[in-house]
């Protein structure tokens, strides 16, 4: 997902869950700064550089592809985008190797997305938004895994948009460019997708890069042949994954805020829209690259309060500023905790699944603190909880 | 709605299996394009000591090295063009069958063609190879790699004959099955 739905679209979906202006605004800026928490960025503002939330394609450019290297970015990605739906999924006639990366196939309601809100309860706004945006991407890359990976997130030339026409639909072959700099072109059905490379753990074949930025539009769907699917074509209608990702983020919020005793995985408060369905599905279905300006109208008419536009900057001055001993206290500060968290729990279910993908987790109760150092904060965390 | 039925996914199976076979075929014809001249350029000398044998015989036509190098690459040229034009035909005719549009069986029987001469021309090679195990290599001695490298191309033609009878075969069936249903 895009700007559009990470940030306003929280926003509105927040606003609907019952919390203010003002918390709307920090939960959906958390959201969409998932997209944004760089090593860069946090190299920058001197932030604890394992809360990365995200890789820039400059970084990934340099990014190693060995295990370790790979184990670095499958941390990321699965974590933050592509959290996987089954992570004991079993698959006849493959190998191992295979099977573990097929486990890390992303897809909404799995029992990860459970732990994932959860793990954000009384966390805090930040928690809450870093969830909101997991939740979401869910719905938009599922069918792709969040580890380079050729065999599990290939794409090849059986690919075809299928466009509403008056009654039915009518289908258009998807023609893809390597042309990061040109923009696409939905009138005639140009997307620009990553380079075909041969090689299995290439950076060019992470995510959903194969298909384009064609999961993040709200209004595609599209007709393809993922390459662990065996020949069986996938449908992927984008708009009715996006409304399920709109009710369930207000069913989620509610539970954060103590509206629901549980979250339960599959159920959606539709209901909450009331008479702003139709607006939000009319907004899902509108054939626009960016559907920032109709979710901020309506994230304005919902609360009739501006929806300032997302700023990145916005809270890294507090977070620069404030003492050390203190950081931990700021909005980023908090954020980095959550970060820190949800990249521990998905990183140790991964591992106790018996999948090595995402690197080894030690359990720090049990064996003592083992290693990277800016996750001590967690411990420092929980022994104050306790 | 998806169809995932097993003769669809068949299909599927099918027509990909062309598309890449097809492609290879094209890529393969440019592979003996630069085999060809790279083995005319590097053996200049001795080439021309070949075929200068039966002209020196004729001492009322004097031709130089230069001219008689120069007719042996056109030669040669029209040659390639003619086989690269052939296996392009070949392979654009396989992957547009892939995608769907309708392809004569021109192409097949080319391939039929194609696959007898290289049958043909790698046993041959094979037979020199094992009778003459060659230790400094001579043009005339062909190596394994050589024999190696035109079965990977007849098994691809093989693999890609297969696959377009297949791909036709289905889509009848579907036909067949649309029409009976109508």
């Amino acid at each position: 997902m895009q700007l559009d739905f990470h940030y306003y679209a929280t926003y509105c979906a927040a606003f609907i869950a019952g919390y203010t202006h003002e918390e709307s605004l920090r939960i959906a800026y958390c959201a969409q700064f998932t997209d944004c928490c760089s090593d860069t960025f946090l190299r920058r503002i001197r932030g604890p550089r394992q809360a990365a939330t995200t890789q820039l394609q400059a970084e990934l450019m340099d990014a190693n592809t060995d295990p370790v290297g790979l184990q670095n970015i499958t941390r990321i990605w699965a974590s933050f985008h592509f959290l996987p739906a089954d992570l004991k999924a079993t698959r006849d006639k493959c190998s191992k190797r295979y099977l573990k990366k097929y486990r890390l196939i992303c897809g909404p309601n799995g029992p990860l997305l459970a732990d994932t809100v959860e793990l954000a309860k009384g966390k805090g706004l930040e928690a809450a938004g870093l969830a909101m945006h997991v939740l979401a991407d869910t719905w938009a890359h599922r069918h792709f895994a969040g580890t380079p990976s050729l065999s599990v997130n290939n794409t090849n030339y059986y690919f075809y948009e299928i466009i509403p026409d008056g009654e039915g639909y009518t289908e258009r072959s998807v023609v893809f460019n390597h042309n990061p700099s040109s923009a696409d072109d939905i009138e005639r059905g140009l997307y620009t997708n990553s380079l075909y490379q041969g090689s299995e753990n290439s950076i060019m074949n992470l995510g959903h890069g194969r298909a384009g930025h064609l999961p993040d539009y709200s209004f595609a769907r599209y007709r393809y042949l993922p390459a662990w699917g065996e020949y069986r074509e996938i449908i992927k209608d984008n708009p009715s994954d996006y409304l399920h990702a709109f009710t369930q983020m207000i069913y989620a919020l509610r539970y954060l805020r103590g509206e629901h005793e549980v979250f339960e995985t599959g159920r959606y408060d539709a209901q909450e829209m009331g008479e702003w369905t139709d607006e939000v599905l009319k907004i899902i279905s509108r054939r626009q690259l960016d559907a920032s300006s109709d979710w901020k109208s309506l994230g304005e008419s919902l609360s009739g309060c501006a929806a300032e536009d997302f700023d990145l900057e916005k809270y890294t001055g507090e977070y620069t500023q404030a003492e050390d001993a203190e950081k931990d206290d700021t909005v980023l500060g908090r954020y980095f905790l959550a970060a820190l968290a949800q990249k521990s729990m998905v990183t140790n279910r991964i591992f106790t699944s018996g999948n090595n993908l995402a690197g080894e987790s030690v359990d720090f109760r049990k064996h003592g603190f083992r290693g990277m150092r800016d996750f001590r904060r967690l411990i420092r965390e929980a022994a104050q909880n306790d | 709605m998806v169809n995932n039925t097993e003769r669809r996914i068949a299909l599927r199976r099918a027509e990909n299996t062309l598309m890449v076979v097809g492609l290879g075929i094209i890529l393969f014809s440019a592979w003996s394009a630069v085999r060809t001249v790279g083995l005319v350029l590097l053996y200049r000398t001795k080439i021309l000591t070949i075929i200068k044998k039966p002209l020196g015989e004729m001492d009322d036509v004097p031709i130089s090295d230069n001219t008689l190098f120069g007719i042996l690459l056109a030669m040669v040229g029209i040659f390639l063009l003619f086989t690269i034009a052939l296996r392009l035909f070949i392979g654009l005719s396989a992957m547009a069958e892939a995608r769907g549009k309708r392809s004569g069986i021109f192409y097949i029987l080319l391939t039929v063609f194609l696959i007898w001469v290289n049958i043909h021309f790698t046993i041959d090679t094979f037979l020199k190879v094992v009778a003459t195990p060659a230790v400094d290599y001579e043009l005339e001695s062909p190596t394994f790699a050589g024999v190696f490298i035109e079965l990977t191309s007849v098994v691809m033609m093989i693999e890609m004959m297969i696959s377009a009878v297949r791909v036709r075969k289905y889509r009848k069936q579907e036909r067949q099955e649309v029409s009976d249903a109508a």
